[in-house]
């Protein structure tokens, strides 16, 4: 199968390698990487007037072998753009992996998600694509850690790519860091609840006494709102169980939209 | 009522200047918005790249106005937690210049700085006119006047835990109103691609204007309804999890 891996933090993070590697077994496997500061881009885009930088890297070798490997200056959608848009333009990938995701996007989390954001994009042009996250640690994990969750993702990425899901569809995959891949109790559709992080900002003031404002993402507090339905995907998580949910880009409100044409017509 | 304003075509844009001059007039108006032009920043949030400044301006008599270094999110949320003495009853993002129509909302930081704060809690909707002539300010006054005098029913057809994404067509006609579905249409974005003198390669989009093909036109969602010259108000949902997919992907036989 011809697969296109794409990554947010660059072409040698161990996320990327250890995918690569694994995916790169059976099947054809391009990989693609930003360079410089990606996180929470959601799905910003570069249009006309801002042309996007890219190289290809000549020798990126996985597994002993050389794969074909793009790096590039931009948005993560401007990413996944270009190389469905022209790089890859005669020999579309048959799925779209992107991470693993140094960080799990839950409810509205998914707006500002950066993995989320390039596996919409794929979606867009209608490639089946999977976005792929586990639990954020600050400096990332190691390749052993990932190793698990990069198995995963190989023995069924076939299985992605022939899901009869609707073309509005993908797929975003939490994946809990276990130590060998015996230890997951099993896999689980469901959404994953409101635990959604909230930006914050932390206030401080420079030398010259001007304020200025640091962001920081910080838990819901339970006296919030709710946008997203609670649901049992969290506590599943926590029994190191996989948890898929199908995303669709298409966020009509459909009852809402009833209710109004209905008044309209009056 | 407390009003927020923002956009991502830049606070001193002539969409939210004369959005708030009109607004002003019943109701108490601030402005936070970018300082520079952010167009397609998407839900973009400025992180851990940098801190964020905010400015304030004294250039519109009683309308309070903010400037941010980040994007239309960023200005949202630093409002939401900092900026604001109290919560604002609405946030309106807008008037943008061009259309957010289908899948251009999700690349559109007028819609995900809406989005933005109906995360954060706050009724929120978004605003997009096509304004092309010369006479821009005239045409942006025009929009402004519209919702002045229809705010109090667009803040009604705001969803719980939602937004309202309301477009307005090139020739505004204030009786044409259509509840409007997103419309899908599959990109398909070509690149060019040059190298400079330096030896670097660059990716130029060859499209800019994405052009949609007639199976478009035949959902009558909200690009329909726009050409034909109406004004869209498309509810928008924060739950992402598609329903229907859940039992082929069940189907699928996804297993350890």
């Amino acid at each position: 199968m011809n697969i296109l891996i794409a990554n947010v933090r660059n072409l040698e993070a161990p996320e990327l390698k250890v995918l690569a590697g694994e995916l790169a077994k059976k099947h054809t496997v391009t990989v693609c990487s930003l360079e410089g500061p990606s996180r929470q881009k959601g799905n910003a885009f570069s249009y006309s007037g801002f042309p996007i930088k890219f190289k290809q890297v000549s020798n990126y070798m996985v597994n002993g072998s050389r794969i074909p490997a793009y790096k590039f200056q931009g948005t993560p959608a401007d990413m996944i753009s270009v190389m469905l848009g022209n790089i890859m333009r005669h020999r579309k990938p048959q799925i779209v992996i992107c991470g693993i995701s140094n960080g799990i996007s839950l409810g509205t989390d998914v707006f500002c998600s950066s993995n989320i954001g390039m596996a919409m994009q794929a979606a867009f042009s209608n490639v089946p694509s999977v976005a792929v996250g586990v639990p954020m640690q600050i400096g990332g994990h190691s390749e052993a850690e990932l190793l698990p969750a990069a198995q995963f993702i190989a023995k069924n990425v076939e299985k992605f790519a022939k899901a009869k899901l609707p073309t509005d569809t993908f797929l975003n995959v939490t994946i809990p860091i276990v130590k060998q891949y015996d230890d997951f109790q099993g896999v689980g559709i469901s959404s994953m609840d409101n635990l959604t992080k909230m930006t914050r900002y932390l206030e401080k003031v420079d030398c010259k006494g001007n304020k200025y404002y640091w962001a920081q993402l910080v838990d819901r507090d339970s006296s919030a709102k709710t946008v997203v339905a609670p649901t049992a995907g969290m506590a599943y998580f926590k029994k190191n169980y996989i948890i898929m949910a199908p995303l669709t880009y298409n966020c009509t409100d459909m009852t809402h939209l009833a209710e109004m044409q209905k008044e309209v017509v009056k | 009522m407390k009003i927020l304003l923002t956009n991502e075509a830049g606070c001193f844009h002539p969409g939210i200047v004369a959005l708030a001059k009109e607004l002003c007039k019943d109701h108490r108006v601030c402005i936070v918005a970018p300082l520079t032009q952010q167009v397609g920043s998407g839900h973009a949030l400025t992180v851990d790249q940098r801190p964020l400044h905010a400015q304030q301006w004294f250039v519109l008599d009683n309308i309070k106005m903010w400037s941010v270094d980040g994007t239309p999110c960023d200005c949202v949320a630093l409002a939401l937690d900092k900026l604001l003495l109290d919560k604002p009853n609405l946030i309106i993002s807008g008037i943008d210049f061009a259309n957010n129509h289908g899948n251009m909302i999700y690349t559109s930081g007028v819609v995900s700085a809406a989005v933005e704060g109906a995360i954060q809690g706050v009724k929120s909707m978004a605003l997009s006119a096509v304004i092309t002539d010369e006479k821009k300010e005239r045409a942006y006054r025009r929009v402004a006047k519209y919702v002045r005098r229809k705010l109090n029913y667009l803040a009604q057809q705001i969803p719980d835990y939602g937004v309202l994404n309301v477009n307005f067509p090139a020739k505004l006609k204030p009786k044409m109103v259509m509840a409007a579905p997103l419309t899908d249409g599959i990109l398909d974005n070509e690149y060019e691609i040059e190298v400079n003198p330096f030896g670097s390669t660059f990716a130029w989009m060859k499209n800019p204007l994405r052009e949609f093909g007639i199976d478009v036109f035949a959902q009558k969602g909200d690009l329909y309804w726009l050409k034909q010259g109406y004004i869209t108000l498309t509810p928008l949902k924060l739950d992402l999890l598609k329903g229907e997919a859940l039992e082929s992907l069940q189907k699928a036989g996804i297993k350890l």
